[in-house]
């Protein structure tokens, strides 16, 4: 049997390859909507329209969705994109025979153009009627919209969205959400999270309003991004699901900054619970949490598990080491097919697959040096005796490979480790009462150099 | 904070204030005397809900004050830190009032040993006042805290609170809220509960209870949803919130059992404190998460006039289904007054909301008769001349 350390080495060869060519693909790992600027500002367009979605029980609903111009109804409506400062006027045309508008929670002077006085915001007319609205973004930071018009069943219908703003003084090479380098982060993910009740929906689809009762809500369907778990995990814009653009694949190598921008898109709280560490909340509702500007994210706070209540945001930084483990994630000095020595580094030091030299291998980045050279702390049973998922690579350790039966594994091609990210109110973990399904989805620790995003690393249910 | 002139105001007002309280003899508590009693209020879709509330009489004999839900709004003037509460129970069963947030002695009274359906259990956190009580019976707090507290019934709270016993109760401190950092200009109250009618309908009937049609709160379905006492209706007058360049203190508090979530529309706002605990750092947000029995204290600073809604995001915005309706708040923020020079002798008075006025006027009433100067010039020295100057849009009187 071959060992691990060989392959590791072979492997972070290739990948470093890989990682040179990818080297230029940047962070902009949620996709958005941002048209080109013009001296006004920018304008959307978006319009209001019907469709269905589909769950993986298979389910397909009937929705109200904003849609990028003309293009198809969109559960979440598009993630808008702008800059600090820009001035932004969003076009909303209504496919709808009900009035509909926009809300922009959190932003400040938000005028409204054309269309009729609402209770909450000017609204569009059924059937082609328009409404703008224009503010400026004075403030970076991850923000949301939604319908203000009967938003009990307008939200619950999928009239929302996300809107990020990047700030205006980050420097040319890095990637701040907010203006403070304590909001530098690596690679970015979205979690706008939401819930629904179908009966609203198969009522709705029939046209029986007189027998919806909001009163009686039960959501038994729970979503990230528009997508119920495992269905997250198809990539961006995957033909399955035409009108469920956004896909949640959190990926990260160690030690480098993930941001979480969680949103409460419904209007129930679901704690955001993630999996292999804590995470630093930097920011609330738009806003950085410190005490001064000039002192950064300096009432962050660590915490495990998420609360965005309904309509608020928030901001975290993810990295994970693999600290506190008590064994080497990269089984460093080690044979799985050998006794653990535990000893590294040490005399003990040995040449345990005899190919020639001792394996001292050193430490890569991001690794947690308390745990170097600690033995893996069970012997692995023999294949034989293993029942196997498509994810697992057939080695315990960050970036390797191990031997697998013909037609196992295959979905994790970089040896990555995997941790599960849902909503800790367990009962959201299920599809219309069908575990696992729900508000989750797999977040992968990839090795250093490894590849991240795109559909060669996660090609699951493709 | 960014407003000197106001900060001054306030300072000079609260001098005022004391200096006139030391002068006419205060005993350095504050007496109010609440009645409980059943009330029916009327929804927008025309039923008439059974509840229960408090009114304010003016002493211990008068039964004049009028029973409303909320409560009246019960204001602790910062230099007198002491609130007694003068409980008189007009209901068919026994009543006390408690404030969670603050040390009350507590004297909780049990079922007998004898009782058919719960031996020896608690039936009254602290004291009651016995159903038809002569003489009113006191509730006290000494060393009351600045902050926003709410005051409700602690007997048979699952009952007497959903029934409509509770109310707000603040205190400032001396120079702000809770300190010049958080002084303010104008103040708004939103007072958030529920109403599930049927559950309303079996108390008030006797039916509810071990036993009856309806054994408890368990199948809890609230279809009214009350921003101080009503639930929002198409054409509602907007709410009074102060002008552009002035500070407006929020403060939120939910009697319901649900959470609710304020959010603010095109506005923001620092959140000053939680249940009367001031922050150290005030956050910026727009949503300010409310669970049951919560207050949170929100200073707004509009930079420009007009609604600014407020509502729950928990989309508890209907009126027994019917939309809109439920928690929905409109702010109307009024334009800046003229630059100083352009400017008309007319006293700029941003109105505010009624029961605030109201209890204005219960304090000026209680404690303060000839205190103020005669503010408004109309040769007569009242309420009206003590609510202006605590609207702070006229200098009160050097001393």
């Amino acid at each position: 049997m071959n060992t691990v350390s060989i392959r590791t080495r072979t492997y972070l060869l290739l990948a470093a390859l890989i990682a040179c060519i990818l080297a230029n693909a940047a962070q902009a790992m949620i996709m958005t909507i941002r048209p080109a600027a013009t001296p006004g500002g920018l304008e959307f367009n978006l319009s209001a329209k019907q469709g269905y979605i589909l769950t993986p029980d298979g389910g397909a609903y009937y929705m109200w969705g904003y849609a990028n111009g003309d293009g198809l109804m969109q559960y979440p409506g598009p993630t808008l994109e702008f800059n600090q400062g820009e001035t932004v006027t969003i076009h909303l045309t209504n496919q709808l025979d009900v009035p509909v508008s926009m809300v922009f929670p959190g932003q400040l002077n938000v005028t409204a153009g054309g269309g009729t006085a609402g209770v909450l915001t000017n609204e569009a007319a059924p059937a082609g009627g328009m409404v703008s609205y224009t503010f400026t973004a004075t403030h970076a930071g991850t923000y949301h919209y939604h319908s203000g018009t009967n938003p009990e069943l307008q939200i619950e219908m999928g009239l929302f969205g996300a809107i990020i703003v990047r700030p205006d003084n980050q420097p040319a090479e890095e990637t701040w959400a907010y203006n403070h380098v304590d909001s530098q982060y690596d690679y970015e993910y979205l979690f706008l999270m939401s819930e629904m009740d179908p009966t609203i929906h198969e009522k709705a689809e029939c046209g029986m309003w007189d027998q919806i009762d909001m009163n009686e809500y039960w959501p038994v369907l729970w979503f990230i991004n528009g997508r119920c778990a495992p269905d997250v995990m198809l990539p961006d814009n995957t033909p399955l699901l035409p009108h469920q653009p956004y896909s949640c694949r959190p990926q990260v190598h160690p030690n480098e900054r993930m941001l979480m921008r969680l949103i409460g898109g419904g209007r129930d709280l679901h704690p955001f619970h993630h999996h292999g560490n804590n995470a630093l909340q930097i920011a609330r509702d738009g806003r950085l949490l410190s005490s001064s500007p000039a002192l950064g994210a300096n009432l962050a706070v660590s915490d495990f598990t998420q609360a965005a209540a309904p309509g608020m945001t928030l901001d975290c930084i993810f990295t994970w080491t693999g600290k506190g483990l008590g064994w080497d994630v990269y089984g460093h000095e080690q044979d799985i097919d050998n006794e653990p020595t535990g000893d590294f580094p040490g005399p003990g030091d040995v040449d345990h697959n005899e190919n020639g030299s001792v394996d001292n291998v050193d430490p890569v980045a991001g690794e947690d040096m308390e745990d170097h050279g600690k033995p893996f702390p069970v012997q692995l049973p023999d294949n034989k005796a293993l029942a196997f998922g498509a994810t697992y690579s057939g080695s315990p350790f960050l970036g390797a490979m191990g031997d697998l039966p013909p037609g196992e594994g295959g979905m994790n091609m970089f040896g990555g480790m995997m941790f599960m990210w849902h909503s800790h109110n367990e009962k959201e973990m299920v599809n219309y009462d069908i575990f696992p399904g729900g508000l989750m989805t797999m977040m992968f620790v990839e090795p250093p150099g490894a590849p991240i995003g795109g559909a060669h690393t996660m090609p699951m249910g493709q | 904070m960014n407003n000197r002139s106001n900060t001054m105001k306030f300072s000079k007002l609260t001098l005022a204030l004391l200096l006139v309280l030391a002068s006419t003899g205060s005993t350095y508590a504050i007496d109010y005397y609440l009645r409980a009693e059943a009330v029916n209020k009327v929804m927008p879709d025309g039923s008439m809900i059974p509840m229960w509330g408090y009114a304010l009489d003016p002493d211990a004999v008068q039964e004049t004050g009028q029973v409303i839900v909320p409560g009246p709004t019960l204001v602790v003037p910062p230099n007198d830190p002491n609130l007694t509460i003068h409980l008189k129970n007009r209901l068919d069963v026994a009543t006390s009032v408690i404030i969670p947030a603050l040390p009350q002695a507590m004297t909780p009274q049990r079922f007998p040993a004898g009782d058919p359906d719960y031996p020896n259990r608690i039936r009254s956190l602290t004291h009651e006042t016995p159903p038809g009580n002569a003489a009113p019976v006191p509730y006290s707090w000494t060393n009351v805290r600045p902050g926003s507290f709410m005051y409700h019934s602690g007997t048979h709270i699952a009952v007497q609170v959903q029934m409509g016993l509770y109310g707000p109760a603040t205190r400032n401190a001396v120079d702000g809220a809770y300190s010049a950092d958080s002084d303010f200009d104008n103040e708004v109250l939103l007072f958030y509960s529920e109403i599930d009618p049927i559950a309303h309908a079996r108390i008030a009937s006797g039916n509810y209870g071990p036993g009856e049609i309806m054994t408890s709160t368990i199948e809890y379905k609230p279809e009214f949803f009350l921003v101080n006492g009503n639930p929002y209706s198409l054409g509602d007058t907007p709410i009074p919130a102060g002008q552009v360049g002035q500070t407006t203190l929020l403060r939120l508090f939910n009697a319901g059992i649900e959470t609710h979530v304020a959010q603010l529309q095109n506005l923001r706002g620092l959140l000053l404190a939680d249940d009367g605990w001031p922050d150290n750092y005030p956050t910026d947000q727009y949503t300010f998460v409310l669970p049951a029995g919560k207050t949170k204290d929100v200073l707004l600073n509009p930079a420009t006039e007009g609604i600014v809604p407020v509502y729950d995001r928990r989309l508890r915005l209907t009126n027994a289904n019917a939309s809109p309706g439920g928690l929905i708040s409109l702010l109307e923020i009024a334009a800046a007054p003229p630059a100083v020079g352009e400017n008309n002798n007319e006293v700029q008075t941003a109105p505010r909301n009624v029961p605030e006025l109201a209890t204005l006027a219960q304090y000026w009433l209680q404690n303060c008769q000839g205190c103020p100067a005669d503010v408004n010039e109309d040769n007569i020295v009242n309420f009206i001349d003590f609510a202006l100057m605590n609207n702070l849009n006229e200098s009160p009187p050097e001393e």
